[in-house]
This record gives C-alpha cells, sequence and structure tokens, in this order.
C-alpha cells in the first residue's frame, strides 16, 4: 500500500483546529482576567490560577447545578435503559398478539420530533403539577423507542442457548429476562447508557421551557444565565463551562471507543 | 426442549391432554410476560409522544393565547395565518438557507475526516479522537465557547485574522455572517458523528476493488470517484437525509450564540416556534406552526424509509 506522508499536513490541521476552541476555553479558565480576553497566541497561561474557579463556587450554586444535572441524567440513564431493554428483549424474544403492531408502532414514534410536541408536553406536565420540578424534567426523557430498537436489535442476535437452559432449570420468562439475558446484554447497554446520560446532560431547551425558579435549573441553563450576566469576564466563563463540560469529557476519556461502536450500530446497518 | 421438560412434568393426567393444556397456558403466560414487560415503554410514549402529537393537533385548532383562558376553535385559521406571517415565512426561508449550506458542508468534511483517518500511515487512532471530540461536546454550551471564539475584537478567530494583517470579521454581529458562522458550529458538532458513519461504510468495502483499479491504472481520484462514492451509497443517504432531519430541528446552539439576531438573521424555524409559544403565549398559532415542520420532516422521514427499504432488497 502507497505511504500517504502528505496526509499528516491536513491531518494536523484539521485535528488541532477541532479541538482548538475547547483548549482554550479550558485554558482560558485558569488565566487571569486580563490575559483570558486578551488572546496573545500562548495557549498556556503565563500564571496558572485557581481563583476564577473559587469565585464561581462560591459566588454562585454552580455545584449544586451540576447535582440537579447528574441526578436528573443519572436517573433516566438508569430507568430508561431498564425500560428499553424490557420492551426490546419481548419484541425479540416472546410470542404474543399483536406483536408486529406494537413494533411499528414504536418505531413509528420515532418520526415524531421534539420540537413538534414541546407545546402539548408542556400543558401535560403542567396538568401532572410537575412545571419546575426534577419529575418534569425526567419521567418524558425516559421513553426512546430508538433505545427499544437498538436493545431489540442486540436481542435478536443474542444465541438462544443460555436461554433455553434458564428454561430447562425451571425459569420463568421473566425469570430469564433478569438473570440471563439482562446481564449479557451488558456491552450494548454500556453503549446506550452513555449514549442517554450524555444526551440528558447537555440538553437544553426541555429544562428551559420547564425550570424557573434557580434551585431547579440544570447546569446548561445555569451556565447560560452566567455567561450572559459576566460576558466581559472571560475568564469566569471559560472557566464555567470548563467544569460544565468536565464530566463529559472524562466519559468522552473513559469510554470514546464504546461511543464510536455504538454509533456505528446506528448508522442504519 | 420444551416438549421434554413438559413430558416429565407432574402424573396426575393422560400425558397427551396435560400437554395440550400445558401447551397453551404456556402461549397464554408467554402473551402475559410480552405485555407486561412492554407495558412501561408503551404507555409511556403513548403519554408523552404520541398523545402529545394529537393534542398539537388540536390545539392547533385553536385561537388560544395561554395569556387568556378563552381558547375559541378557529379551524385551519392558524394555519391560514402562517401564510400571511412574514416573520415565519422569513424563518422558513433562512432555514432552507441553512440546510442547503449545512448538509454538504457536513457531507464533505465528515467525509474528508473518514479519509484521512483511514489513509493516514500512523496515528490514525489519535486524530480520530481528535475529530470525534465534539460530538460528546454540549451544544448549548459549544454555542457559549464559540461566542468567545467569534468575539469582534478578543475572540479567537479575529486574532489570528489580525496576525496575517486581515480586518476582522463581524462572525455574529453582521446579517450576512451570522448564518454562516451558526453553520460552522454545527458542522464541527456533528462531523465527528458523521466520520464515524463513513468509516463503517469504507470499511466495507472489499479491497480487492481498489487492487483492480491499481491495476487497470486508475489514480487515487479516479478510485474515489468510481469506486468509494458509488460503494457508499447506502451511507451517503443516510448522511444525507438524518443530517436534513437535524438541520430543521436545530435550537441550542444558535439561541446561545445570537438568540435569532442580528435583525433576525439567524432565526430559524424551532427557534421562531419557541418565540411564538413560549415568549408570546400564542400556544394555537405556535402548534399550527410546529404541525407544519412535522410534515416538511415526515417527508424526508419517509424519504428515508423508502431508500433504506430499496437498498436492503
Amino acid at each position: 500500500m502507497k505511504r500517504n506522508y502528505w496526509l499528516y499536513i491536513p491531518a494536523i490541521l484539521l485535528s488541532v483546529s477541532t479541538i482548538f476552541p475547547v483548549l482554550w476555553n479550558i485554558m482560558g479558565g485558569f488565566k487571569n482576567a486580563k490575559e483570558a480576553s486578551n488572546f496573545s497566541g500562548s495557549l498556556f497561561p503565563k500564571h496558572p490560577t485557581l481563583n476564577n474557579y473559587i469565585e464561581i463556587i462560591n459566588s454562585t450554586p454552580f455545584l449544586h447545578y451540576m447535582w440537579n444535572t447528574l441526578v436528573y441524567a443519572g436517573s433516566v440513564t438508569i430507568v430508561a435503559l431498564l425500560i428499553a431493554a424490557m420492551a426490546g428483549y419481548a419484541l425479540a424474544r416472546l410470542d404474543f398478539p399483536g406483536r408486529r403492531a406494537i413494533l411499528i408502532g414504536i418505531l413509528s414514534t420515532m418520526m415524531i420530533p421534539f420540537s413538534v410536541i414541546m407545546i402539548p408536553l408542556f400543558l401535560i406536565v403542567k396538568s401532572f403539577g410537575w412545571v419546575d420540578s426534577l419529575w418534569g424534567l425526567i419521567v418524558p426523557s425516559l421513553f426512546g423507542a430508538f433505545s427499544v430498537f437498538l436493545c431489540r436489535q442486540f436481542f435478536m442476535g443474542l444465541p438462544r442457548e443460555l436461554e433455553d437452559a434458564g428454561k430447562i432449570d425451571g425459569l420463568s420468562i421473566l425469570g430469564i429476562f433478569f438473570r440471563i439475558a439482562l446481564p449479557l446484554s451488558r456491552p450494548i447497554l454500556y453503549a446506550l447508557a452513555i449514549f442517554i446520560f450524555l444526551a440528558n446532560w447537555n440538553s437544553y431547551l426541555w429544562p428551559l421551557i420547564l425550570l424557573q425558579s434557580q434551585k431547579n435549573w440544570v447546569i446548561s441553563l445555569g451556565i447560560s444565565s452566567f455567561s450572559t450576566d459576566h460576558s466581559t469576564q472571560w475568564n469566569l466563563v471559560m472557566a464555567g463551562t470548563t467544569l460544565a463540560i468536565v464530566p463529559t469529557l472524562i466519559l468522552f476519556a473513559l469510554f470514546q471507543r464504546k461511543l464510536v461502536e455504538g454509533i456505528k450500530m446506528t448508522g442504519g446497518k | 426442549m420444551a416438549w421434554f421438560k413438559l413430558g416429565l412434568a407432574g402424573s396426575d393426567s393422560p400425558p397427551v391432554q396435560r400437554e395440550n393444556t400445558r401447551g397453551l397456558k404456556r402461549r397464554t403466560r408467554e402473551a402475559l410476560a410480552a405485555y407486561a414487560l412492554l407495558a412501561p415503554a408503551v404507555l409511556g410514549l403513548v403519554t408523552f409522544v404520541v398523545f402529545p402529537m394529537i393534542y398539537a393537533f388540536w390545539v392547533s385548532l385553536h385561537r388560544w393565547n395561554a395569556l387568556s383562558l378563552q381558547m375559541p376553535w378557529v379551524g385551519l385559521q392558524n394555519y391560514v395565518s402562517s401564510f400571511q406571517d412574514t416573520d415565519w415565512l422569513q424563518a422558513l426561508e433562512r432555514t432552507f438557507l441553512y440546510t442547503v449550506i449545512f448538509v454538504p458542508s457536513l457531507f464533505v468534511m465528515s467525509l474528508i475526516l473518514a479519509l484521512i483517518v483511514k489513509s493516514v500511515p500512523h496515528l490514525s487512532g489519535v486524530f480520530r479522537t481528535m475529530f470525534f471530540l465534539p460530538v460528546v461536546m454540549s451544544p448549548a454550551i459549544s454555542g457559549i465557547i464559540w461566542t468567545l471564539v467569534y468575539s469582534d475584537r478578543n475572540g479567537l478567530i479575529n486574532r489570528y485574522l489580525e496576525k496575517f494583517g486581515i480586518d476582522p470579521v463581524h462572525w455574529l454581529s453582521s446579517t450576512h455572517v451570522a448564518l454562516v458562522s451558526v453553520v460552522i458550529v454545527s458542522v464541527w458538532l456533528g462531523m465527528g458523528y458523521f466520520m464515524i458513519i463513513f468509516l463503517a461504510g469504507l470499511q466495507d468495502i472489499p479491497k480487492q476493488y481498489y487492487e483492480a483499479a491499481k491495476i487497470d491504472g486508475a489514480s487515487s481520484w479516479q478510485s474515489f470517484w468510481f469506486i468509494t462514492l458509488p460503494n457508499l451509497r447506502h451511507t451517503n443517504i443516510f448522511v444525507l437525509i438524518v443530517s436534513i432531519i437535524g438541520s430543521f430541528q436545530v435550537f441550542d446552539q444558535i439561541m446561545l450564540m445570537t438568540g435569532g439576531g442580528p435583525a433576525n438573521s439567524t432565526t430559524l424555524v424551532v427557534l421562531y416556534i419557541f418565540q411564538q409559544s413560549f415568549e408570546q403565549y400564542n400556544f394555537g398559532y405556535a402548534a399550527a406552526l410546529s404541525f407544519i415542520l412535522f410534515m416538511i420532516i415526515l417527508v424526508f422521514t419517509l424519504l428515508q424509509v423508502k431508500f433504506l427499504r430499496i437498498d436492503e432488497e
């Protein structure tokens, strides 16, 4: 095979410019006010400081926003996974009247984008008394047709032998699902878990519609209001956005491979 | 295996008949277990997706401002009014313009990144990781970061332009440039995802095709044009349609970078619907606009289903 060494030029140019805004932002969080808003070309801070972080944490409920987001994204992830795996298993393995109709019904909800139903969803959640509460954030986010579909595809590809062994041992259908199929589906569940967690950690529009009081805010609302209030203090904005992306960067560093595998599965293959 | 277990179980009735009733019971039990497993997902999707959809249509047939208690039935009046609402028509037009710039840029960029990662002699994993990073970034927070990057005087880009003696560009404050600036951020956010999709597609092209082309004396440009692209057909359609659908729904990064400005030049459809519903409280009218958006997206969704099915046959 031909060695395309010239490819390093576009590869380096493009990859550096891709991550540069993020790097610049992270480094800015460690600079003082003057240096952060007056970029001289040097990425690294001349006098690294943690003052921006200390100021943010002391003067705003930033950690509280992050906690809210963690509770929200974390609980959605766990419950949504279970719901999707249960439904996916039934559709993949069990025989029952209406199976095809239910599958098509679930899949066709994928055609409905969030932006189309945000108004009625707000009205429904309001009638439940969940406006401005974490419940209103969590409950509507638990149900995803795509997760069900992904789990179904996974279970269909799983060999049946282990489940048959469970049947011989006298396990009920639910027993087989919880004791055998669910533990076997760990690989897909990990990938799906990261997707669901990221989507909810990063979500902005629904919290913006739903949440009013500051004590219920999630991180995206907190940081957007903070950056409007401190638009001239770039050191603080940069430190705040850095704090907000730390969890996503950690997930990225740990599970990049799983994410990539997960995306390959979504590519209509 | 099931018959074996049934044959052994119990001994108080004739085996043939017992097998029959046990068989029936087993099927009922299986159906019951299936419904129990499906119940949360189905109930949830009905309550929070299907019902809202029907509800949205019902709301769209009323003149309803959330600040008033009255909610008169107006039939299709809201839909008719949308055709006279120049702000809405402009938002639609801007969204089409956004799509026309965004979709090809995203397509070309993702494909270039995939080809680089695939063909670079070493360190392809490192490059892939760097290209992939924006995928995990929150669009909202990226909007904030890019606002600084685009800033008129001290922004990252204008600082570099200054070094090369180029006049600063008003990335977000000029009505001509803002839409393009927004597209750049959207491409940045999405290209890593589609790069992975392209990489998966490239993997499936048999190496022999390229070897055969080489023996026939094809240049690398020719083998890209006549082997790579046609063999990516399935992937190309997926990328195009998914990115078109996504481009009609963009909101977060725009809201935080420009809020729709300057002079509404980046007010795209979802932003306009958001303003109509949650700033003006015109729920009835905004619901009608949502439905129009749904119809547009539906066309592309059905196209996708159709194309991918044809491909499978």
